[in-house]
């Protein structure tokens, strides 16, 4: 068994958390016109997303 | 005679840059569509998950929008925003539901009711009617997931159904409860992505779904029987039939949506309790069935429905008594966000996100009725050592999928919106399909279900869609969503993950495609159906 499969569950929480998590910070960084803390969130929401593609 | 073929250069010239425009407004149609088509494509033909197919749709999404559309940073990042309240305001009624129903779960509760049930009736279709319909209805409402199908089909294989007949029955019968059920958490996505009022929308939604409940009841007869059978038992189907649609009607108008499809599954259920008293059919009717002798008595049904019967008591007090609705929504997040605009010019306007009240919200109220139903099961001493590990691990591993798919399919929908991707599809269709629209809105709430497994998704993918199409033809927005809600709970029945999940239940893994098969042409008749009395009403409402 693959390590995406036995590690499902784990990996589906973390997926979801990076999608969720940072996109709440994306709010007041926009705001305050942060680009590269806008950049880097955005980054760590795309990887949630990498991870939902591997893990489900 | 001579007939002259061509053009002067200069209308040539002007013909060529016309068909360039046209052919670069179908391209960025097409590439606008190309989420929708990709979730579409790995959900169907490869088989993907909605978390998986999702997550690559919201990659697509993300380069269109900034490729094609000219989205820039802070755009996205307004629009990931804003999907993580969407999101959350779904999942919080999503994530109680499922707890309550474990909670309930664990307890015996739905075991009780669905024993109890076959014994009041020995006649095949009436069996079908209670137990496909009613029973199934009230699960879908308290429950919603596939609960349903998982919980029935076996139980009607028990009383002799065929395998196939014991998927379809309870599939079709819960059909026109899934937008009001699971505690209204397709509805709240409605709601929450096209920022309308319920008051608005439910009247529209609750009736063409009553209509469509009809046509479920007496799908299911017909499966159980035939026609004969449907005409049998055609008086109890109007009988039960009105007092689930009424309820439900009745429920989601006054504003205590989140209960409209449990109330109205547990009235389907007294109704039948009532009706089989007086109507018999047994003496008529060659179809008759064993029914099992023993089973719950009154106090185990009574202690079972206890749980439900807290969430009633409590959805009321919190949503219709003034002092206690002002006392629970004291605390309520918001958040402002700014006007943005795409490098080609469009606009979406300055506007609140979606508020959530943090005590007062549907999925708070599941959240206490789960803790009480919890202390009313263990004090009648219905949970075995080890029960609270249990709930909570089958709760979150239930929802976690879900959710996932959901966070990934309205982050999607969120950036397609801010980007104008979703204008441009909704020009195109209001362009292309024009005066028959209202008919095909049904099919694209039922294709969007079908592809993603979910009323919610295909709420959460289209119905802005639907909406600005609406806005543009002048045709009455609520009916529209209606019968993009409507088609999403018949399409999410027949999508192939709900007919591979009935299909394990009954042993019938590896022939998914008898049951797709029969579950096609009911299916696709209910959404004909709502096509048709969605073209009428158009004409009706404006």
């Amino acid at each position: 068994m693959s390590f995406a499969k036995r590690h499902k569950f784990a990996l589906q929480l973390i997926a979801f958390l990076a999608v969720m998590l940072p996109s709440i910070g994306l709010f007041y960084s926009a705001t305050a016109r942060a680009g590269g803390v806008t950049w880097l969130l955005v980054g760590v929401v795309a990887g949630g997303m990498v991870i939902a593609v591997w893990a489900s | 005679m001579r007939i002259v073929v061509g053009m002067s250069g200069a209308s040539g010239a002007i013909y060529g840059i016309r068909l360039l425009e046209a052919l670069k407004d179908v391209f960025s149609w097409i590439l606008a569509l190309s989420p929708i088509l990709l979730v579409l494509i790995l959900m169907i033909g490869a088989r993907w998950s909605a978390a998986r197919a999702g997550a690559a749709g919201w990659f697509l999404a993300l380069g269109v929008a900034v490729l094609r559309f000219g989205a820039g940073l802070d755009l996205i990042a307004f629009a990931q925003a804003k999907a993580v309240l969407l999101t959350l305001d779904v999942l919080y009624i999503i994530w109680t539901a499922l707890l309550l129903f474990e909670v309930a779960n664990e307890a015996g509760a739905v075991n009780s009711i669905g024993e109890a049930l076959p014994r009041l009736t020995t006649d095949r279709a009436m069996q079908a009617l209670i137990m496909g319909w009613a029973f199934g209805s009230f699960l879908q409402g308290v429950g919603g997931f596939g609960v349903p199908i998982a919980v029935i089909a076996p139980l009607m294989i028990g009383l002799g159904f065929a395998p196939v007949d014991a998927v379809v029955i309870p599939s079709i019968g819960h059909a026109w409860s899934v937008t009001f059920g699971s505690l209204a958490s397709s509805f709240q996505a409605l709601l929450a992505t096209t920022h309308l009022p319920g008051s608005e929308l439910a009247p529209a939604a609750a009736i063409l779904l009553g209509l469509t409940g009809l046509g479920c009841g007496a799908m299911c007869a017909h499966v159980a029987g035939g026609w004969s059978a449907v005409r049998r038992v055609i008086a109890p189907i109007l009988a039960i039939g009105f007092a689930m649609s009424a309820v439900q009607y009745l429920l989601a108008v006054v504003g205590v949506w989140n209960i409209a499809g449990f109330g109205s599954g547990m009235i389907g259920l007294l109704a039948s309790f009532l009706l089989v008293r007086w109507y018999r059919t047994d003496r008529a009717s060659p179809l008759t069935h064993h029914a099992p002798r023993t089973g719950p008595n009154a106090q185990d049904i009574a202690l079972a429905l206890s749980g439900y019967v807290v969430l009633v008591v409590i959805t009321v007090l919190v949503q219709l008594v003034p002092p206690v609705h002002d006392f629970f929504n004291q605390v309520v997040l918001k958040i402002q966000f700014p006007q943005v605009r795409t490098s080609l010019g469009f606009v979406t306007q300055a506007e609140a996100g979606r508020p959530i009240s943090v005590f007062g919200h549907a999925g708070a109220i599941l959240l206490y009725t789960s803790v009480i139903a919890y202390a009313i099961y263990a004090r009648a001493g219905r949970y075995k050592s080890g029960a609270k590990r249990r709930i909570v691990t089958a709760t979150l591993k239930g929802v976690i999928g879900s959710s996932l798919g959901i966070a990934a399919m309205v982050g999607t929908a969120s950036i397609m919106a801010h980007a104008g991707m979703t204008d441009l599809l909704a020009r195109g269709l209001a362009g292309s399909v024009g005066a028959a629209f209202q008919f095909v809105s049904p099919f694209i709430g039922a294709l969007g279900a079908f592809m993603t497994g979910s009323n919610t998704n295909s709420n959460v993918v289209f119905a802005v869609l639907q909406m600005r199409t609406a806005q543009l033809l002048s045709i009455s927005v609520p009916l529209i969503l209606a019968a993009q809600t409507t088609g999403g709970a018949i399409g999410s029945v027949l999508s192939p993950a709900k007919v591979v999940v009935g299909a394990g239940t009954a042993g019938l893994a590896g022939s998914e495609g008898l049951v797709m098969r029969r579950m096609i042409v009911y299916g696709g008749l209910l959404v004909l159906l709502t096509g048709i009395v969605t073209f009428g009403a158009a004409y009706v409402i404006r």
